[in-house]
């Protein structure tokens, strides 16, 4: 079965001023679809710039990228975005959710912009809010909500569109310990459930250890690439409603 | 993304910050409403000027002057008007009708008209015309009908104030009509237009005091009872002072004139008239609409004639309100400019505000297009509201200025020109209402196209990662 993400001889090199500084060198992997994948690096390790890459908001210098059978990087603007709206969900370590409008609003919008009708969409976000514990606050605005409670709606949009990838950049960074966990959980589950490909980039090997692999990154170098004997995930049982 | 979402966010972004959306909108509607108050009062002046012109003048009316002999600014002679150039008058496009006008006798001087019961008409022009087109070149009746078909040649149409003023020829006495002195209207008239029986006969002029011999009437000596006919009185004509023949003027068929010239003539072998030789001194053209005027007057005078028109003095002034309209709207238009800028400055400081959101937008696969219309869509909503505000503040203003200020303007004007109560000086057409509109919402679009210009142009990577 084809792979789905490949990465071939990813090469991205910043300028700054006159000297040139090797983000990424030569990078060449691919990942399987429904896998749960941990990019593992230290900050500055070039893992954040991978993970970019990978989702169309920059390009590389040099190399090929090919998701879901598609090469991302000779993509427009235009059209990697139409890509990144049918096949990709985001999870961040700041949430960056909107903060004008509510949790349901903001679990919708991914759906509003694939032209999904109003109530449709909400239905859908009500039921993923419901799915991961939020559902009596629907209707509260993220102002409202405590850092898990804000990442478990993070989580919710990420997941509402099902798409192919979902990528989630340090998804944990500013959680304690035990909402850590939680969001942990739930988000391999909700990957497990329908079979979609987590990216999951972290400096964190507690975090690490929920993936099926870990591909290790230092100054912009693969130091590693290994799959897991017993994922924690494998004894993990449904999704808590 | 469906365009009802488009309008959602728009209308959610500015309902989210209602103060900034009012004061913006309120840049607009104060900028909108002054450029329609301006024009609203030009188009009143227009329409006020169009009324007063139309009291005194008749304003789709060309007049085609020949008197023999004349001739254009090139010193070529002005061609004779006859029937055959009435008629290519008549096809030139626009034209309602033309009428001749033939007016050579009065009647006391040199044919009288007079009563059975002894009273001769005095000092009425006999108007030879042609009777079967005077209601389609727009004469209204008072009384009776117009000339129909089978009608004997001595049918005669009356200006409604002909006979205000009777020569009693058995008593070498006046008698007028009475007036009600406040408003100068006739009460009663010495005749009876349409009762009385009414005859025609040819004067003899004394050829050395030149004064009219009535002694003719009803003298048994010929040769002035041989011409002595009764007239076939059809109807009145309701006359205005714009056009003098029709109050006062006899209006008969030119054939008929003829005979009353040829009449005339046998009696005063030493005070001859010229015959009628077919050519008019005096033409009208009557023009479907007073915006067609100037057009056919050009094709008229193209054809070498000599042609007048009140439009032309109407045009003059209209040129004078255009100036003091165009000066007007441009004070309106300095300020819609102003509440453009405004606008282009709210929204650029909505866009930095939303650099964030913008940037979570283009990553979760929203398409920049959308986010460039929903942010024009702010923009033209603005634009709409305030053009929509400006429209009923501009409708309060109008009724107050013509209310409460109407007759202090006129006065600061030099005095009402007795146009009565009902002066609309400001005047607000539906096209201008609609056209504010346009223009207000076109603003806002406008300003808002290089706001929305930045927010495509966000980078959705350092949106995201500023923190």
């Amino acid at each position: 079965m084809e792979p789905m993400i490949t990465v071939k001889n990813l090469i991205k090199i910043y300028k700054v001023g006159s000297e040139k500084v090797v983000a990424l060198n030569d990078l060449t992997f691919d990942v399987a679809e429904g896998e749960i994948c941990c990019i593992l690096g230290t900050s500055g390790s070039g893992k954040s710039t991978l993970l970019n890459m990978l989702a169309g908001l920059e390009k590389p210098t040099r190399g090929e990228i090919v998701i879901a059978g598609q090469r991302i990087e000779k993509m427009s603007e235009k059209k990697v975005t139409n890509f990144r709206q049918k096949n990709v969900g985001f999870i961040f370590q700041s949430y960056n959710l909107l903060y004008g409008i509510t949790a349901l609003e903001n679990v919708a919008m991914p759906l509003m912009f694939r032209g999904v009708k109003k109530k449709k969409r909400e239905k859908i976000a009500f039921l993923m809010l419901a799915m991961v514990g939020l559902a009596k606050r629907v209707k509260h605005k993220p102002t409202q909500m405590s850092g898990g409670q804000q990442q478990r709606v993070g989580i919710a949009r990420a997941f509402a569109a099902r798409p192919k990838i979902v990528f989630a950049d340090e998804p944990t960074g500013n959680l304690d310990t035990k909402t850590t966990l939680e969001v942990m959980e739930l988000m391999v589950a909700l990957c497990r459930k329908n079979n979609q490909t987590l990216i999951l980039v972290t400096h964190d090997r507690d975090i690490a250890s929920y993936a099926d692999r870990i591909i290790r990154i230092s100054d912009g170098e693969i130091v590693s690439n290994e799959y897991k004997k017993i994922s924690k995930i494998n004894q993990f049982e449904g999704v808590k409603r | 993304m469906r365009n009802i979402d488009i309008v959602r966010t728009c209308l959610r972004n500015l309902t989210k910050r209602k103060l900034r959306t009012l004061l913006t909108v309120s840049g607009v509607f104060i900028g909108t409403s002054a450029i329609i108050v301006m024009m609203s009062l030009g188009i009143g002046m227009d329409i006020e000027l169009t009324k007063m012109l139309e009291q005194w003048a008749d304003l789709t009316k060309i007049e085609i002057n020949n008197y023999g002999g004349m001739v254009d600014e090139d010193g070529n002679p002005v061609p004779d008007i006859t029937d055959d150039v009435i008629q290519s008058f008549k096809d030139i496009n626009h034209v309602k009708s033309v009428m001749p006008f033939y007016t050579n006798f009065y009647s006391g001087e040199q044919i009288a008209v007079y009563t059975s019961d002894g009273k001769a008409l005095s000092w009425s022009p006999f108007v030879g015309v042609y009777m079967d087109e005077l209601e389609n070149f727009g004469y209204r009746l008072k009384e009776g009908r117009f000339k129909q078909q089978g009608d004997p040649p001595t049918t005669v149409l009356f200006g409604n104030e002909v006979g205000s003023n009777v020569y009693l020829y058995e008593y070498d006495e006046y008698e007028g009509a009475e007036y009600d002195y406040e408003t100068w209207e006739i009460i009663s008239l010495p005749i009876d237009h349409m009762n009385d029986e009414f005859f025609v006969i040819p004067l003899t002029r004394n050829p050395d005091t030149w004064m009219p011999d009535y002694s003719v009437i009803g003298s048994k000596t010929a040769p002035h009872m041989e011409y002595n006919e009764e007239l076939n009185v059809v109807g009145v004509l309701d006359g205005d002072w714009s056009d003098y023949n029709s109050v006062r003027g006899i209006f008969i068929d030119i054939g008929y004139m003829k005979n009353l010239i040829a009449a005339y003539n046998e009696v005063n072998p030493d005070a001859q008239y010229a015959e009628f030789d077919g050519v008019y001194n005096n033409v009208s053209v009557r023009v479907d609409d007073m915006n067609h005027v100037p057009q056919v007057e050009e094709q008229i005078k193209a054809m070498g004639y000599q042609a007048w028109s009140y439009n032309q003095i109407r045009e003059n002034m209209m040129q004078q309100i255009g100036t003091i309209q165009l000066l007007l709207a441009a004070l309106g238009a300095v300020s819609l400019f102003v509440a453009a800028l405004n606008i282009t400055n709210t929204m650029i400081m909505a866009i930095v505000e939303r650099t964030k959101e913008i940037g979570i937008m283009k990553v979760l696969g929203c398409d920049v297009g959308k986010i460039r219309l929903m942010f024009l869509g702010e923009s033209a909503t603005i634009g709409f509201l305030g053009g929509l505000v400006g429209i009923l503040m501009s409708l309060g203003f109008s009724f107050i200025i013509n209310n409460f200020l109407g007759e202090m303007f006129m006065n600061a004007m030099g005095g009402g020109y007795g146009m009565g109560e009902d002066i609309k000086i400001s005047v607000i057409p539906p096209y201008l209402a609609f056209a504010a509109l346009v223009i207000s919402m076109a603003v806002g679009i406008v300003a808002g196209l290089y706001p929305a210009h930045r927010s495509v142009k966000i980078s959705a990577l350092s949106a995201i990662s500023h923190e």
